[in-house]
């Protein structure tokens, strides 16, 4: 069974991205904290949050306060790294969640890349956009991979850019 | 470290590059710092507390100013 843990902004760019049920194929169902209800008020956002709750694939974590010493650590440790953009409560609880549960976490967040690549105690699979759409691509739901990443730039607002030195 | 500053360098770079000025410009003083905030730090949930938005609603503000969410890959 594959879950997944949705940060906030994520679930916002997904909302705009015509492909957006690639992620009720690849996953079972994906957590998120009630916080999301209180950044969301657009109504294209509104339905598609409200859709994925009424479908049952989109389920507030119900251990929210057991995980928060994972989210003061993570807090606490990006707030004192400088490598480590300084993590804020939707990828926070998003991370802890994924470390907690094994869940994949769904962020674009930089702290969170970061911080999991930097620190062992963290480890968490995290996936972006990009990750997301190769691996709909190699399950053969996305049957042109650079048509979709375009298709994604144009309606997210995103840029996929080959990083330099890799 | 460099390798993370590198990266970081890199993606405000195309953001400022793509970034509509007239734009952001012509928007009022919270609107207008909180998109150049963006467009330096790369972190949507501040620039949003800054200008005073929900998160949904600063990511419409972002693509009205044309500043790209950068996604590096290997």
């Amino acid at each position: 069974m594959m879950i997944c843990s949705i940060d906030t902004c994520f679930l916002i760019d997904w909302s705009k991205y015509s492909g957006r049920d690639l992620l009720k194929r690849l996953f079972d169902y994906g957590f998120v904290v009630d916080e999301v209800l209180e950044e969301v008020k657009s109504e294209n956002t509104l339905a598609y949050l409200s859709s994925l709750l009424a479908e049952g694939f989109l389920v507030i974590y119900p251990f929210k306060r057991e995980i928060e010493p994972i989210v003061r650590a993570v807090v606490d440790t990006s707030a004192r790294d400088p490598r480590v953009r300084t993590l804020d409560p939707p990828e926070a609880y998003a991370l802890a969640i994924g470390i907690r549960e094994g869940a994949v976490v769904l962020t674009e967040n930089r702290g969170v890349m970061n911080i999991v690549r930097l620190y062992p105690e963290f480890s968490a699979t995290v996936w972006r956009s990009y990750e997301i759409l190769r691996r709909g691509y190699e399950l053969t739901f996305i049957s042109n991979f650079e048509e979709e990443l375009r298709r994604y730039e144009r309606e997210t607002g995103h840029r996929f850019q080959k990083a330099i030195g890799r | 470290m460099e390798h993370i500053k590198t990266d970081e360098a890199m993606e405000r770079e195309i953001r400022r590059r793509e970034a509509d000025w007239s734009f952001i410009n012509s928007l009022p003083l919270k609107l207008r710092t909180a998109l150049i905030f963006y467009i330096e730090v790369g972190d949507e949930y501040k620039a949003a507390k800054l200008a005073g938005l929900s998160l949904d609603e600063f990511e419409e503000l972002r693509i009205r100013a044309k500043i790209p969410k950068v996604i590096l890959v290997g």
